[in-house]
Parts: structure tokens; sequence; C-alpha cells
């Protein structure tokens, strides 16, 4: 797939994504953490001071609950 | 002289919409909630700047849209494609219209390689969906496929005059092209549509309130039997 990467991608931004290659592919799920809890906290509240404690108190429930999901995983998979 | 109406009871055009916002007890001015709602659809964070709430605007438009283009680049741009053709009904895309007018251009793409020209509308390929076995594409766009594309040759093609017929599948080149990418390419795509889902109906009705938030203030506001009404 690298190979293929310098026909597919301009030269500009080909770093990038050599580098993205190489990251793992869990860290992809932080974003997407990041982002549901600002909208799940913006859409509950109207203060930017209430969004942003609400936005962190939804990352640590997400990142909690799928922390939880993913070492339950992890033991039934060494099982 | 006409009449005035008493300040207890506005006009017809005089009454707001409104919603209360959660933090303050503030009054939140809908105008036309209908219309906000429409307009956070076709751009994630519009129907809010409508609204005059433009913090929450820049949020959302700038939290859905960098999500959606982040997948897109994660998928080389092939994720977000719309697709009805049994066999390789492209469900996800129902989640990925959520984002609005940014995933327009893959319906018109659709419709226009399964059209007469037999080529997508605009020539890069953005959001075409994958050709399948037995698929007829215009000379020009197979000959394209065949210069840009590593993983397509001129063998993959019969010649069916005016046409050129693929006989290969294109959806499997792509996984194999991007592997993991393309999945996750196609998650974050998903997932900022249905953040707009959400956002709409912040547009539409106003901050969300949990239930037990409502039930908890309500017996807070309701006086106690020992102290009577008057407090």
């Amino acid at each position: 797939m690298l190979v293929m990467l310098p026909l597919l991608l301009p030269p500009a931004i080909l770093p990038l994504a050599l580098l993205v290659e190489q990251v793992p592919m869990l860290l992809f799920g932080l974003p997407l953490m990041a982002a549901a809890s600002l909208v799940f906290a913006a859409t509950h509240h109207e203060q930017a001071e209430a969004i942003k404690w609400a936005a962190l108190e939804w990352a640590v429930w997400l990142v909690g609950i799928l922390g939880v999901v993913m070492v339950v995983v992890l033991v039934i998979s060494s099982l | 002289m006409g009449k005035r109406s008493s300040p207890a009871t506005p006009s017809p055009t005089q009454r707001r919409i409104v919603a209360i916002s959660p933090d303050d007890g503030a009054a939140i001015d809908l105008k036309q909630p209908e219309l906000a709602a429409l307009l956070a659809w076709l751009v994630p964070g519009l129907g809010h700047f409508y609204q005059g709430r433009t913090r929450k605007g820049v949020l959302f438009m700038t939290v859905v849209l960098t999500t959606f283009v982040l997948g897109l680049w994660l998928g080389n741009g092939r994720v977000v494609y719309a697709s009805w053709r049994q066999g390789e009904t492209r469900w996800w895309f129902v989640c990925q219209a959520g984002v609005g007018v940014a995933a327009v251009p893959a319906v018109i793409q659709s419709m226009a390689i399964n059209g007469p020209s037999r080529e997508p509308f605009w020539r890069a390929g953005w959001m075409t969906p994958p050709l399948v076995d037995g698929q007829l594409v215009s000379r020009r766009y197979a000959e394209r496929l065949i210069q840009n594309d590593p993983y397509i040759v001129a063998d993959d093609f019969w010649d069916r005059p005016p046409y050129k017929q693929f006989r290969a599948d294109q959806l499997s080149m792509w996984h194999h092209e991007l592997g993991r990418f393309f999945e996750l390419g196609t998650l974050y795509t998903v997932l900022a549509g249905m953040f707009n889902m959400l956002i709409i109906y912040d547009a539409w009705a106003g901050p969300m309130r949990t239930a037990g938030r409502e039930k908890h203030l309500a017996e807070d506001e309701t006086p106690s039997p020992a102290t009577g009404a008057d407090g």
C-alpha cells in the first residue's frame, strides 16, 4: 500500500499520509470521541462555560465506557 | 386607527417561538424553527447562525465538517457514494447524507454514471459508486480509469460499442487498496452525518433537557405541606 500512495495522493500530503499509516488504529477513535463529546455537550447547553464542562464530562464517560468494553473484549479474546 | 391587542395577548405576528436555556433560564429565540432545521441540515451550523446563536454555529460547523472531510481524506474520496443496486446498496449513505449539501455530489455522481452518459458528472470520480461486474461505462471514463487507477487494466473491460463493459469488482479493489482506512473513513463520515441529526434538533427545539433534571427541578419548586402555599 505504501508503494501505491505516490500514485494516489498529491505529493504535498504524502508525508502526512505515511505518518497516518503508522498510527495505531485505536488512536483514530480519539478525534471521534472528542467530536461526540463536543456535539453532545453543545446540544444540551447554551452557555460556553457550561458546554466546556459538559464536554469534559461526556468525554470522561465515553472514554470510561469504551475503555471497559475494550478491557472486556481483550479478556474474552485471551481466553 | 386600528385595534391594539392587549399586552397580555400578543398578536400572532408578535408571538415568538423560544426555548429555555438549561444553564441560566434565558429565552432562546428560535425564529422560524422549521427554516432553522432545514438550514442546519443543508450546512451544519447554518441554522444556528440564522438564529443568532453564532458561537454554537461555529462550533457545530467546525466539528461536523472537519469530521466529514477527515473521513473523506482517510477513505481517499471513495467512502461517500450513493448506490441502490441490488447486492450493492450503500446503506451508510443514509447517515452520511445527514451532513447535507456536502453529500449531495454523491447523488449526482450516482445518477450520472447510471444515466445515459455512463460516466460521472465530475470527471475526477469523486464520490462515484464503485463499478460492478457487467456495468456499462463510457469509453472516455474507461480510458481514464485505465490511465489513473493502478488496480484497473485494459483487460478489465469488454468492448460493447458504444460503451465498455466492466468485468471486475471495483469495491474489492478499493478495500484492497485502502485496507482498514475504507472502514475508518466510512465511520468518520457516518458519524458526521449522525452528529448533524442532533444539531438539527437543537436548531429546531433548542437545547435538550434531561428528564431527570426536569423532575428534580419540579420537586424543588413544589412547596412542602408543612410550610403551605405561602412558604
